[in-house]
């Protein structure tokens, strides 16, 4: 009986090979954290770890789209912010003015509306990441022209008018007109489609410089800067009852302009409770995701330990067999 | 009778010891030579009281060899379509790796969605661009990826055949010299490894067995049952195929002997690296195409369909090599798939029609987002399969990449297992075969016991020619 030499190198040379594979593969999962071969341990179903990483694009998207759109509510509720107080600032000057005798006051308030008529267009021209927000999805022009053409807009239409009631009728009239205000003076859209800042939740920034608040606050403001165009100049007792009459009616607004600050802060609270819940799901797929890809570096660790002393092993004994050899003994 | 015949006698031993030597020293030198059968020497007394060498025996286990050499086959035809899975998946690539198929894919829904929200920016539209120029460019990747390997196939098969055809002739030789050796009685143990390392080679191409015949003629049969040698060797021949592609049409077949023959199933020459080659070529490397031609098709259909800017007829952002989708010529879509260039800024195109539509004649308002929403809707919407699925449920275009993807893993892990089994077996039974190899332990014995028996005897001559001495002297 006997054994050929070169079974005894195969086997050994097999058994080496084939920990050294494993001491390969668990060094590299050991090192990296992630199983080498995920495929194994999910029976080749890749499809629940792509569905995963699909939902995680998916976030990405929903993510960029909600910081643009943050962005842009925020400059709208700001600017928001800053017409109301503008608004409220000149319906008190306004009313104070015509309560006196004295027409340099109700000058004054008219130098001061149209100042503010002028400031409210610029405020509607804001910008946002370089978008004009008032504008619609016209975004990259400003959402209305300045104070200039829009007095000169409705001059003709104030001129006309026999009595101060009649004049304010027909100015807040032309802003309420679709071929008046809307058509001439603002530059933008209707409001931009919705877009999705999570799953099933769809989001628009509607608010527009041609909004019903916006409108009644610029008609307000501009029948008290057409005072200081001069429009009936010659009646002190006229002037007067334009400048209460612009006074009250942007008081009157006070509350339509809280409805769509309010409706803004709505559009913002619902995109923080998008982006919370999308914060959310992103956290519980990162962790299914490594549960399926995360090599446990406790086993890993064992098995490397494992791998290595049958390694050595292997080592000892092909050096020994070597001696254990007739021709070792006969020299 | 008398001392002249111990002389002859103590001659007959010399010439035997030297004999065994010759093998000791044969065994020793071919101790790492795999096909190499271990000699052993036949003594026999001979009619007048010396040893005769009765022949050098080759030793050999042909049962055992026979099962290794289909062993064999199996396992070289498992590597080859194991080799072509893992490379496949690699293609395609798993989840959340940097440019596999699903990522290019997660991308542009990314980038569409992103840009919906603020389309007016150009970074979001060049992004939105970048993503489908990649993800266009992995579909071809892996189509090509599937093409060259049915092409190198193509070339494993030419060179097979080619030693197949030169080994079965040596083998025909050999079997005729060996006839003539036999007949005047020479040794034949050396052709014999020889002819046992080519049939070894054939082995691995076309699994075989091997019908021992009269005077150490062997015929050679394939597993399958087609005579591969019966005095004259078969012939294999293939014609060329040319340059393979995706659209190329079935590839032409083996001839054995002039005539067609069958490498699939339980056809005669199933089995080996031969078959696997042709099942590689022509069934494996163009499902896994069909499979992406899906795809890639898939995707272009999407976004056609909503995209309505465009008159129908006319190419949406994913084109079919410029054109829109031809339904009947889904074949090699995935090879063809190309970013429209008209929002390619390099080719005179405009990003603006990402946003306005392919069939846009002016940018429109910038800041309109809506088609950017419907092309990231209609990506992750599930769908009826649009030219017929394996699994046949509706999925969304990341969903149908993930079944592809797993499809290749599964039989990936179903072939790793088929190769495992058959790579122990044909381990086992190799060392089974080189445990009946030469034994150098055993060889240095024989050697000591060669040492012995010269010494011994060439005393005796001396012995007897110191006592022919004694005679002369007197």
């Amino acid at each position: 009986m006997s054994i050929g030499d070169l079974a005894r190198n195969m086997m050994l040379q097999r058994g080496a090979g084939r920990v050294k594979s494993d001491l390969n593969r668990l060094t590299q999962e050991l090192a990296t954290g992630r199983l080498v071969d995920p495929a194994r341990k999910m029976a080749g179903n890749y499809s629940p770890l792509a569905a995963i990483e699909n939902r995680l694009a998916h976030l990405d998207g929903w993510g960029a789209a909600a910081s643009a759109l943050s962005l842009r509510l925020g400059a709208v509720q700001s600017a928001l912010g800053a017409m109301d107080a503008i608004g409220q600032h000149q319906s008190q000057a306004l009313l104070r003015a015509s309560g006196t005798n004295q027409s340099a006051l109700v000058d004054l308030a008219a130098r001061d509306a149209l100042d503010h008529l002028d400031a409210v267009l610029g405020l509607l021209n804001a910008t946002a990441g370089g978008q004009s927000v008032f504008a619609g999805t016209r975004t990259d022009r400003p959402a209305v022209t300045s104070a200039g053409p829009l007095l000169d807009a409705v001059w003709p239409l104030a001129a006309a008018a026999a009595t101060p009631q009649a004049a304010m009728s027909a100015i807040q009239d032309w802003f309420r007109d679709p071929g008046g205000y809307t058509a001439t003076i603002y530059q933008g859209t209707d409001a931009p489609a919705a877009v999705a800042v999570g799953q099933s939740t769809l989001l628009a920034p509607t608010t527009t410089a041609a909004d019903p608040a916006i409108r009644d606050l610029l008609a307000g403001l501009t029948c008290a800067a057409l005072l200081d165009r001069g429009l009936f100049a010659d009646t002190l007792a006229g002037r007067q009852e334009i400048a209460q009459a612009a006074g009250e009616f942007l008081a009157g607004n006070a509350a339509s302009r809280a409805n769509l600050a309010a409706k803004v802060g709505l559009e913002e609270y619902r995109l923080a409770q998008a982006q919370t819940r999308n914060a959310a799901e992103r956290a519980v797929l990162t962790q299914s995701r490594t549960g399926l890809l995360a090599a446990d570096p406790y086993d890993t660790a064992t098995d490397l330990e494992q791998a290595e002393t049958q390694l050595s092993l292997i080592h000892v004994l092909t050096a020994r067999l070597q001696g254990l050899s007739l021709l070792e003994a006969l020299r | 009778m008398g001392l002249t015949q111990s002389l002859n006698i103590a001659l007959s031993g010399l010439t035997a010891t030297a004999r065994g030597a010759e093998v000791v020293a044969s065994n020793l030198a071919n101790k790492d030579v795999v096909a190499y059968g271990k000699r052993s020497i036949e003594l026999s007394t001979a009619r007048l009281g010396g040893v005769r060498v009765d022949t050098v025996l080759r030793h050999g286990n042909p049962a055992l060899i026979a099962e290794r050499r289909l062993a064999q086959a199996d396992s070289a035809a498992g590597a080859t379509l194991l080799t072509f899975h893992q490379s496949l998946e690699g293609w395609i690539g798993a989840p959340g790796t940097d440019g596999a198929l699903g990522e290019r894919i997660n991308r542009l829904e990314t980038a569409l969605t992103a840009a919906a929200a603020d389309p007016g920016a150009t970074a979001r539209l060049v992004e939105v661009f970048d993503a489908a120029t990649t993800l266009a460019a992995g579909l071809r990747h892996v189509t090509e990826q599937i093409q060259s390997s049915r092409q190198a196939a193509d070339t494993q098969i030419r060179s097979d055949v080619e030693v197949f055809n030169d080994a079965l002739a040596r083998v025909a030789e050999l079997n005729r010299t060996i006839a003539r050796m036999v007949a005047q009685g020479q040794d034949i143990a050396g052709l014999l490894d020889q002819r046992q390392a080519l049939v070894d080679r054939i082995a691995d191409i076309v699994p075989l067995r091997e019908v021992q015949r009269d005077g150490g003629q062997i015929l050679l049969y394939s597993a399958g049952g087609a005579t591969l040698l019966d005095g004259q060797p078969a012939a294999l021949a293939t014609l060329p195929s040319g340059i393979i592609r995706a659209e190329s049409a079935p590839l032409p077949g083996l001839m054995l002997n002039g005539q067609p023959v069958s490498l699939s199933g339980d056809g005669p020459l199933s089995g080996g690296r031969l078959a696997a080659n042709f099942m590689l070529r022509d069934n494996l490397g163009p499902a896994a195409q069909a499979a992406l031609d899906q795809l890639g098709a898939d995707l272009i259909l999407r976004l056609e369909g909503a995209d309505n800017s465009r008159t129908s007829g006319t190419p949406a952002l994913f084109t079919d090599a410029g054109a829109s989708l031809d339904p009947i010529q889904i074949q090699g879509i995935a090879g063809r798939v190309m970013v429209n260039i008209l929002v390619d800024p390099a080719h005179g195109g405009d990003l603006w029609r990402l946003r306005a539509g392919l069939g846009a004649t002016t940018p429109g308002e910038v800041g309109d987002g809506r088609l950017l929403t419907g092309l990231a809707d209609a990506l992750a919407r599930t769908h009826p399969p649009t030219t017929g699925s394996s699994s046949g449920g509706w999925q969304s275009l990341a969903g149908l990449a993930g079944s592809l993807l797993s499809e290749t893993a599964t039989a990936r892990l179903s072939q790793e297992r088929t190769v495992s089994f058959a790579n122990t077996r044909s381990a086992a039974l190799t060392q089974l075969e080189a445990e009946g190899g030469v034994d150098s332990d055993h060889e240095l014995q024989m050697l000591l016991r060669i040492e012995t028996a010269y010494a011994a005897n060439a005393r005796v001559i001396q012995t007897v020619d110191r006592m022919l001495a004694t005679l002369l002297e007197i």
